[in-house]
């Protein structure tokens, strides 16, 4: 082509140049041809896209959060926008992915760039929403004096407290241990400004003990950040690694990806623990043993080790404790040392945060002698060298405030009214402060002993930043201006020192070039994390010598009922007790016990059998001089001698679910904290249990009426069948092995059901190898689907609404048996028992092979539901949503998916398989004119899961997950002997046990038709 | 060859030489007289209250919802159903005692054969208002019916609740028109004595013009048999498919093809042991016992005493067959069903249904007032516990061991439970007190013939 003169004037630059495509470009009619399309990004990463670039259009950077008077270019009223975004638990940020709806979040999802998330969540995350939008929570400033409470303002609070506070003598804060680094350098700032000032942290869950049990090895504070993906064989100790440890999403996610026998590398996982977790649950091998004799069992692992492996420095004299004369518990711990020094370099020991610090530094160790520091787990430095343990900072503060040294105090976050130890008497102590000042979400126990009450902003509503486990720094973004005017603790402590910035402009001051300039800000808040923070890590740090003497009773020797042991540990779904005012957490039923609404003391069959007493027998339990009224439950597996207690409950001032005082709600449970001493902050000797001669009823939602022996003995018969599981030699021999657990006739069916499904042809598989029970996915399914909370006294009759349960059965020896978990939603019956009952057709089948639910159809017969194999419909009995026409929680509907229907009372309901996901997506592909692919669509329980244990596709793609996940030989239909062809299939578990402790189980019971 | 004393023997169940007069006056004095006897009025203050109880407990559940009663996951159907498959079951005996026995020419059901009907069609109203209430959205249940619509909505035809809504249906109309029919040639001979307007007109509107002329006696003779023989498949088939609703479920323990025969069993002997309950009393406060003699009673003992060991062989046949099935689930139903924590109702059942009645081989109990009237309600007591077994029984323990539950009765179940027992009464007392209880031209039908037979 000629050389064409450049033009004088031009449009572009493009058109100065005369470039290749400006040429094509300018001899078109339409500058844009109508059939071609903009480059189609994923949908997800479309609306990633989108959503970030509202979130700075429309927040950023703007101080205030603003409705927008003008629809913002680029939304559509009805499509759901996504944020990366943070939250912050026990110090450590879990990067997240809220769901908005016109402003509105209602939904999270795992970030899959965050370390600690992968993706994954937990019934915490799940259930933040609903605490967002709680009516409950605090709505303004508050004012307390001489025992009556004064609304107040913002302006007020400034002026009367917060700057007398920043400048006075005898300033303190107690801050909830915030792992921030905007935070930090403000507190660093502040500290600097003010040096009378005193700054304490506290929060009832958190791993000091590992903390200072790293001290004890390598002389400083270290993380270790396990590589589970890499280990052949992990033993944890009291440890409930993959749904209790701040890592837990990502753990479990790097455990179960060493859970697929078809790939050959089975993972080994050996417990030892006092009561049960979803990680013993999950083990191929679980030893129920006190926690006070863990200790011992470390040493002996430590004196056979050592030597095996021409371990540095003096192992620990082979304690001949009394407990490993019982043969289970040696043969145990030998075959433990045994596979460790088989795996050298590909093992992992881990301690629970409830061991004391020598355990930690014995299991440091362990790690160090066997060569798994910088293989399998990974030293980093921490954040902080220097710093007392939680428990001491309180104890300091308590001290100081008796002592009259604290005039002022602020309380950021947290509620140490409640949950300081409690032979401290934290609230009397803050008598003893002349102006408190309490800010939290709620106000609670503390807000009430305080001067001055402030409302903190929920992490979805505010800027904020937190460290991922392995320190990675993320980012929070707020998806709504807060509801009842709370400001972060970000904006307080800046508000304290007088900063003039907004938040947003503080975190960005404090990561400074990371984050700085327009391209590298925009990618950090898209994908919520900045790269390259994570924490140093630590080559081989050289062991320090031990000195572990054992005494006493962790010896060993104790008769079951001579002083108990009590252990006390945080609820899996209130967590420390923050989240006992949400419905969902409530109601959600215990990974172990399946108790909802509800604490009790854990105690072990043998055990009970010796105290006499049995489930809900209201028993007084003592320990270190205090007491509590608490029922039993009666939980198998649990060590003998020891009882378990559960935080988080009994609260006084929580809202109108979890209890308060001052709208006259019972509390939920009882206060366990009362038996949280300072001396007993997770294991202790020298407790008691005595009959009170009262009964409570428990709402557990399995064995609502304690089973007979005749209903027990057939459970352990049916369980083979419902819950298949086979060892790897077995796996190895047949891999369909899961297929011959049931034997049947050959299925004939009255009438021909369909058998072609054009399009879509929907499935799922639940991987029981993967699943560890601990109910994300149930959460994740209520939020999603709008499903309603019933309450203590609906769950005793048996009406819980849940789509997705999580069914648990007991294996074996009811003092140290299995647990075999299952999840089950619809299975979408092909030939559907419902279907074919319901005389209305409100329940009928999709094209694509869904069980379809038409609410405004059903007129509520239930025979659907009697029909149902799998007991999965629930049934309207009332209606569930009564409690908003009350206006205070009107704003309970802002939760609601508006995706979803809420359904009236008198209308069955079940899982969908999400079908307005499975739509959304759909609808998209089809404007867009391209297939659907695989793992597009993503179902609320599957996106929850961390393990990956649920996934959902198209069974007509031969190259889906789904499909070839479903065409493994291991792969099963629970009651497929029905011939109700369900959609969903189970993946056999495969457990992977030591041969030196396998036993020999009965052949299994195989029913032959 | 049959003696003039064996034909009296079988088709006189009159002991007494009843006039015509005589059984018209005395049948026909009931529902003249302006004051009945005082027991009537206590009876009717009674079963009123305890209706009024029954529309009050049903009005809180259709305002609160079904959670009112202690129906749960996984036992969704309870005494709901329980009791309606109960009062169906009652209404058997009418059909039979009128249709059956009218086509076997068992003469002897004329003494009592008006009052089964009417008790029949009072237990097809009180079973017929279990399924509308039962439901969750109450106000909806015209959606069961074919009725064309712009909502483009209309019954699926292969759910055996469907069936069941055409069964009933077709069973109440059937015994309304039956009962009715039968009643024109007495509520003539009541208008022709009537001495007021009012019962003048009331009676003269359903009596239909009956003038007792020979062609239409002819007519009604006819269409009596004809309405007999529609009626006597009925007997059959109501509940054969009420029992499908569990025959063809996959519920273990719902799941059996015995359930049919064996339902009708069930509700024949339920039917009969209710019209002993009520025709005891009957007779003996109205003065009607030369009318329903010992010998009826002694009649429909034998038949509890037949029906009630069918029944009794088929609980025997149900754990048989789920032995010899060998469904892992179906067994355990069965086990669980006497040994597990219904046993009680399961023992209730059993030792009402099956062994009560066994005293019935002795003429001495068949033939004593009390010993039948206990265990009639005995019996009565053991049917119901019979579908509370069967229905509860298996849900509360099926397939999934998680999902297992038990059910408890809500304070609300036991006033809709007893509450129907007050409708059924009401209705009874009301019945009694206006209307022909028994059917005296057919009684005088007998009569005559036996007149006849008795001076050849």
């Amino acid at each position: 082509m000629s050389q064409v003169k450049k033009p004088k004037f031009w449009r572009s630059l493009a058109e100065r140049d005369n470039t290749e495509d400006f040429r094509e470009r300018a001899q078109r009619e339409f500058f844009v041809k109508a059939d071609e399309g903009p480059t189609v990004p994923g949908r997800r990463r479309f609306l990633q896209l989108m959503g970030a670039s509202l979130a700075l259009s429309g927040c950023f950077p703007e101080d205030r959060l603003l409705p927008a008077s003008k629809r913002p270019e680029g939304t559509i009223p009805g499509r759901p926008e996504f944020f990366a975004t943070t939250m912050e638990l026990g110090g450590v940020g879990v990067g997240l992915i809220a769901r908005s709806y016109e402003g509105r979040p209602i939904k999270i999802e795992g970030n899959p760039a965050h370390t600690t998330s992968v993706g994954g969540t937990s019934v915490f995350h799940q259930a933040s929403v609903l605490e967002m939008y709680d009516p409950d929570r605090s709505k303004g400033v508050a004012r307390f004096a001489g025992g009556k409470r004064e609304s107040s303002t913002w302006a007020e609070f400034d002026s009367g407290f917060l700057k007398a506070w920043a400048t006075g003598d005898g300033a303190a804060v107690l801050a909830e241990g915030s792992s921030s680094p905007t935070l930090a350098d403000l507190k660093r700032r502040l500290i600097e400004k003010a040096p009378q000032l005193k700054w304490y942290d506290y929060q009832t869950v958190n791993w000091d003990n590992e903390r200072e049990g790293a001290k004890l090895a390598f002389g400083r504070a270290l993380r270790s950040e396990l590589k589970l993906a890499l280990a052949d064989v992990v033993v944890t100790l009291d440890c409930d690694l993959l749904s209790g440890h701040p890592s837990a999403p990502a753990y479990a996610r790097d455990f179960a990806g060493r859970r697929t026998p078809e790939a050959g590398n089975l993972n080994r996982l050996y417990t030892i623990e006092s009561a049960f977790s979803s990680t013993g649950g999950a083990a191929d091998h679980r030893l129920p043993l006190r926690s006070e004799l863990i200790k011992a069992a470390v040493a002996y692992l430590d004196a056979v080790v050592s030597p095996q492996v021409n371990a540095t420095g003096t192992p620990q004299p082979s304690p001949q404790a009394a407990f490993l004369g019982d043969a289970t518990a040696k043969r145990f711990l030998d075959t433990v040392a045994k596979d460790l020094v088989a795996h050298r370099g590909s093992s992992i020991v881990v301690a629970g945060s409830g061991q004391p610090p020598e355990v930690h530094a014995l299991v440091h160790r362990l790690n160090g002698i066997l060569g798994n520091v910088g293989k399998t787990l990974i030293l980093r430095e921490e954040v902080e060298q220097e710093r007392a343990t939680y428990a001491e900072q309180i104890a300091q503060l308590t001290a100081a405030m008796n002592a009259g040294q604290v005039k002022s105090l602020l309380i950021l976050g947290g509620n140490p009214a409640y949950n300081a130890p409690s032979d401290l008497q934290f609230g009397a102590a803050l008598a003893k402060v002349q102006q408190a000042a309490h800010a939290s979400l709620y106000e609670d126990e503390t807000s009430q002993l305080c001067h001055w009450h402030v409302p903190l902003a929920h992490w979805l509503e505010s800027f904020g930043d937190a460290r991922a486990w392995d320190g990675t720094v993320s980012l929070a973004q707020p998806l709504i201006a807060p509801l009842y005017g709370g400001r972060s603790a970000i904006e307080l402590i800046a508000t304290a020192l007088g900063e003039k910035e907004p938040p947003l402009a503080l975190i960005q001051r404090t990561h400074g070039e990371r984050i700085a300039g327009e391209a590298l800000w925009r990618r950090a808040i898209h994908d919520g994390i900045i790269e390259g923070t994570e924490l140093e890590v630590v080559p081989l740090v050289a062991l320090k010598e031990l000195n572990v003497p054992l005494a006493g009773r962790e010896l060993g020797g104790i008769a079951a009922t001579d002083e108990l042991e009590l252990t006390i540990a945080p609820d899996s779904k209130l967590y420390d007790g923050r989240y006992s005012n949400l419905g969902w957490l409530q109601e959600h039923p215990d990974t172990i016990s399946k108790l909802t609404w509800d604490n009790a003391v854990w105690v072990g069959p043998s055990t009970a059998a010796a105290l006499g007493v049995t489930d809900g027998d209201v028993v007084t339990l003592s320990a270190g001089g205090q007491s509590v009224d608490i029922p039993v439950l009666i939980i198998p597996g649990q060590a003998k001698g020891s009882v378990r207690v559960h935080l988080g409950y009994g609260r006084s001032a929580a809202g109108q679910i979890g209890g308060s005082k001052a709208h006259g709600v019972a509390p939920v449970g009882v206060d366990t904290y009362q038996l949280r001493t300072t001396k007993l902050l997770s294991f202790g000797a020298g407790a008691s249990l005595k009959k009170t001669g009262k009964f409570a009823k428990l709402a557990t939602t399995q064995d609502k009426h304690s089973i007979d022996d005749l209903g027990a003995n057939y459970i352990q018969e049916r369980i083979p069948v419902l819950v298949r599981e086979g060892t790897v030699a077995e796996f190895k021999k047949d891999p369909a092995f899961a297929k011959h657990r049931v034997h049947h006739p050959p299925l004939l069916s009255l009438w021909k059901p369909p058998t072609s499904y054009e399009g879509h042809r929907w499935g799922m598989s639940i991987d029981l190898n993967k699943c560890l029970g601990c109910g994300a996915c149930a959460i994740s399914c209520q939020a999603e689907n709008n499903i309603p909370v019933v309450g203590k006294e609906r769950v005793l009759f048996g009406r819980e609404m849940s789509w997705l349960r999580i069914d648990r059965y007991f294996k074996g020896d009811p003092e140290s048996p299995a647990i075999a978990s299952q999840p089950i939603s619809c299975q979408q019956c092909e030939n559907a028992p419902c279907e074919q009952v319901c005389p209305v057709g409100a329940t009928v089948h999709s094209s694509e092979g869904l069980n379809d639910m038409t609410y405004n159809r059903c007129i509520g017969t239930r025979y659907c539901a009697n029909n149902c194999p799998y007991k999965v419909r629930r049934f309207n009995y009332f209606n569930y949503h009564m409690d908003m026409k009350e206006k205070a929680n009107q704003v309970k509907g802002m939760v609601f998916n508006p995706e979803v229907t809420v359904r009236f009372r008198g209308v069955m309901e079940k899982c969908t398989y999400c079908v307005q996901r499975i739509q959304a997506v759909k609808i998209e592909a089809k404007n867009h004119r391209r297939k659907l692919e695989d793992g597009e669509i993503r179902s609320a329980c599957e996106e929850a899961c961390s393990t990956g244990a649920i996934v959902f596709g198209d069974l007509n793609d031969t190259q889906s997950q789904v499909r070839k996940l479903q065409d493994l030989p291991r792969a099963y239909a629970l009651l497929g002997q029905l011939n109700v062809r369900p959609r969903t299939l189970y993946l056999a578990k495969v457990t992977n046990p030591h041969p030196d402790l396998e036993q020999k189980e009965g052949a299994e019971p195989a029913h032959h038709g | 060859m049959t003696t003039a004393a064996d034909v009296k023997q079988f088709h006189t169940p009159l002991e007494a030489e009843n006039a015509f007069a005589q059984i018209t006056e005395n049948v026909c004095r009931i529902a003249e007289t302006p004051k009945p006897p005082k027991a009537w009025y206590i009876a009717f203050a009674i079963a009123s209250s305890i209706m009024v109880m029954f529309f009050a407990s049903i009005g809180y559940l259709v305002w609160e919802g079904i959670g009112v009663w202690g129906n749960m996951n996984p036992v969704y159907w309870a005494f709901d159903i329980t009791n309606f498959v109960f009062w169906v079951g009652i209404g058997h005996a009418g059909t039979l005692i009128s249709a059956v026995l009218y086509l076997f020419r068992q003469d002897w059901r004329t003494g009592i054969n008006r009052f089964a009907e009417a008790m029949t069609i009072f237990a097809v109203i009180c079973a017929a208002i279990f399924p509308g209430i039962h439901i969750g959205r109450p106000w909806l249940p015209y959606w069961m019916f074919p009725i064309p619509n712009q909502m483009d909505m209309w019954p699926q035809f292969r759910s055996p609740l469907e069936w069941d809504v055409f069964a009933v249906g077709t069973y109440a109309t059937v015994s309304i028109l039956f009962w009715y029919m039968g009643m024109i040639p007495d509520l003539a001979t009541l208008r022709d004595r009537s001495r007021s307007t009012a019962r003048r007109l009331v009676y003269g509107l359903f009596s239909m013009g009956w003038r007792g002329s020979s062609r239409q006696w002819h007519r009604y003779e006819k269409a009596y048999q004809l309405l007999a023989a529609l009626a006597t498949p009925l007997v059959l088939s109501v509940h054969s498919v009420v029992s499908f609703d569990f025959a063809t479920s996959q519920v273990p323990g719902w799941h059996t093809t015995i359930f049919p025969p064996y339902f009708v069993a069930g509700a024949i002997f339920g039917g009969f042991a209710m019209v002993v309950v009520l025709a005891v009393p009957a007779r003996q406060f109205f003065g009607l016992k030369r009318m329903i003699t010992m010998r009826h009673l002694e009649n429909m003992n034998i038949i509890m005493l037949v029906t009630g060991t069918v029944v009794g062989y088929a609980y025997g046949m149900e754990f048989f067959i789920a032995w010899y099935g060998g469904v892992q689930e179906e067994g355990f139903a069965f086990i669980n069903r006497a040994f597990g924590p219904y046993a009680w109702a399961y023992w209730t059942m059993l030792t009402c249904n099956v062994l009560g009645p066994q005293l019935f081989w002795f003429k001495r109990f068949r033939r004593s007032i009390p010993v039948m009237f206990v265990i009639a309600i005995f019996v009565n007591v053991g049917m119901w516990f019979e579908r509370f077994v069967i229905i509860v029984t298996s849900l509360s323990r099926d397939f999934l061991p998680g999902s297992w539950g038990y059910f408890v009765p809500t304070p609300i179940d036991l006033t809709t439970l007893i509450g129907s027992f007050g409708l059924f009464f009401t209705l009874f007392l009301l019945f009694c007190r206006f209307l022909p209880m028994v059917a005296m031209a057919e009684v005088k039908a007998i009569h005559y013939n036996h007149h006849m037979h008795h001076h050849h």
